[in-house]
């Protein structure tokens, strides 16, 4: 029997970061912890100027990715061994680091206030926004009471919690059929309910979903409600063509209609554009001087795991120089 | 031949030197050992070599029962990570914690010395809001 010890890397072993100090005046403050923050902070640091973050959580979305195969460097890695590396590049620095909690107000000006939920306000005189997105509720009764009781969005996550069940999944996008596409292989049956007469999956995806004969697509419908006690029992689907509604009996649904962009924070500081992101341009900069963003989070098309490593790295040198102009 | 290379001994040795306070591992099997209690033992004696805050009693399931019992012990190998006190923290591992269990090992036996990680305030804050006695059990799988 051989018997293995995975230990992380020798190197990875010293954590260099600091308590983030609301007495100080940062260079630049980061806030946001997946791929674009992460990068940013490395590039900061690297640049030699005081940087601190704020995060929640490390890693973003891709701590929910299972398996990442289009990160350079990379042919195949699990999402969260990737964020692993991510972060000890991260902490080889001594930046100010604050993971926990979330950053609540941003006052603008020339020193710009985080406040943040430990009751403190962190002053910078550069802004890096980096705060991704999260996935889109449906707003409908039932949905909040029983999320993580049955209600999912997070495919990739929870469908092995959905062995021989009936489940439903709700939107026509490639997220959507991917979601019914695992479930297919788990689930006795998946219901994809979908608003519109067609779905918008790429056709390998609906190719894919095709050869699965447990799955069921209602086309036209809309979800009106999700019933259950303790968990998820029924749900009242509408449908947009009869204008009649009707009961299915489910015990999972995965609500998989993309994702809304993290601006709470921003909203009424900088320009968003119509889908809710932060407008940026080519050099990360927002509508106001000094608060710069990166990621998800903004405008930037493709949102993919690279283009936000690269967007924080050109954030953060785009800071970087603001900085050092305004010495 | 030792279980630990040079390269993870080098590891170890760097991640136990964060013990605070001292601490003791239980280590039960029985007098004819199965391979695994075998292997399981002489991880426990290279893991209590690498670090004098470490000390390591080893009891039998059988001719120990009293103390296996005390320390809801009833399968082994089995390792009770304790203070120095014999206070029980809760952490008992069932196997060997090889792979990526020694993360876990390792873990625990910092957080058992009193090298705790600190938990944010809105989490402990909700934590205390728990009204009711609730038994969590979870399950790991390594993929």
């Amino acid at each position: 029997m051989e018997i293995t010890f995975n230990l992380p890397g020798l190197e990875t072993i010293e954590q260099r970061t600091i308590p983030l100090d609301s007495s100080v005046i940062y260079d630049v403050i980061i806030i946001g912890g997946g791929p674009a923050a992460l990068t940013a902070a490395v590039y900061c640091m690297r640049k030699g100027v005081k940087t601190g973050l704020i995060t929640l959580d490390v890693g973003g979305q891709v701590a929910e990715t299972s398996v990442v195969e289009n990160y350079m460097g990379y042919n195949h890695i699990e999402g969260i061994s990737l964020v692993q590396r991510f972060k000890e590049q991260v902490e080889q620095f001594e930046i100010g680091f604050l993971q926990g909690y979330k950053a609540i107000q941003l006052q603008d000006g020339t020193i710009k206030k985080v406040t943040c939920e430990d009751g403190n306000t962190y002053m910078a005189k550069a802004v890096i926004i980096t705060t991704g997105k999260r996935w889109r509720r449906l707003n409908v009764p039932g949905e909040s009471e029983l999320t993580g009781k049955g209600v999912a969005y997070c495919a990739i996550c929870d469908a092995p919690l959905f062995k021989d069940k009936d489940v439903m999944v709700v939107g026509g996008g490639n997220s959507a059929v991917e979601a019914a596409i695992d479930l297919a292989k788990l689930a006795t049956s998946v219901t994809v309910v979908q608003l519109l007469p067609h779905l918008t999956a790429d056709k390998v995806l609906q190719d894919e979903l095709s050869k699965f004969n447990n799955v069921t697509i209602v086309y036209q419908h809309q979800l009106k409600a999700i019933h259950g006690t303790n968990s998820v029992e029924a749900v009242t689907l509408f449908d947009s063509r009869s204008q009649k509604e009707r009961t299915l009996n489910v015990q999972g649904i995965f609500i998989e209609i993309g994702l809304v962009p993290n601006t709470e924070l921003v909203k009424d500081v900088v320009a968003l554009n119509h889908n809710g992101e932060i407008i940026i341009d080519c050099n990360c900069r927002t509508s106001r001087p000094g608060i710069f963003a990166a990621g998800d989070v903004t405008s930037v098309p493709y949102k993919q795991i690279i283009i936000a490593a690269g967007e924080g790295a050109k954030a953060a040198l785009s800071a970087c120089e603001y900085v050092l102009l305004k010495k | 031949m030792p279980l630990f290379d040079e390269k993870v001994k080098t590891q170890l040795v760097q991640l136990l030197s964060k013990l605070t306070n001292p601490i003791t591992l239980h280590f039960f099997s029985q007098e004819i050992e199965c391979p695994t209690c075998q292997t399981t033992h002489q991880f426990v004696e290279e893991i209590a070599s690498l670090s004098d805050k470490i000390s390591l009693h080893t009891y039998d399931l059988v001719k120990d029962s009293d103390i296996a019992k005390a320390f809801n012990i009833d399968k082994i190998p089995a390792i009770v990570v304790s203070d120095s006190k014999n206070t029980l923290k809760g952490v008992r591992f069932f196997g060997i914690p090889a792979g990526y269990e020694i993360n876990s090992f390792i873990g625990a036996c910092l957080e058992v010395s009193g090298a705790k990680e600190p938990l944010p305030q809105p989490i402990i804050d909700r934590i205390k809001k728990i009204a009711k006695p609730i038994h969590i059990q979870v399950f790991v799988t390594l993929t």
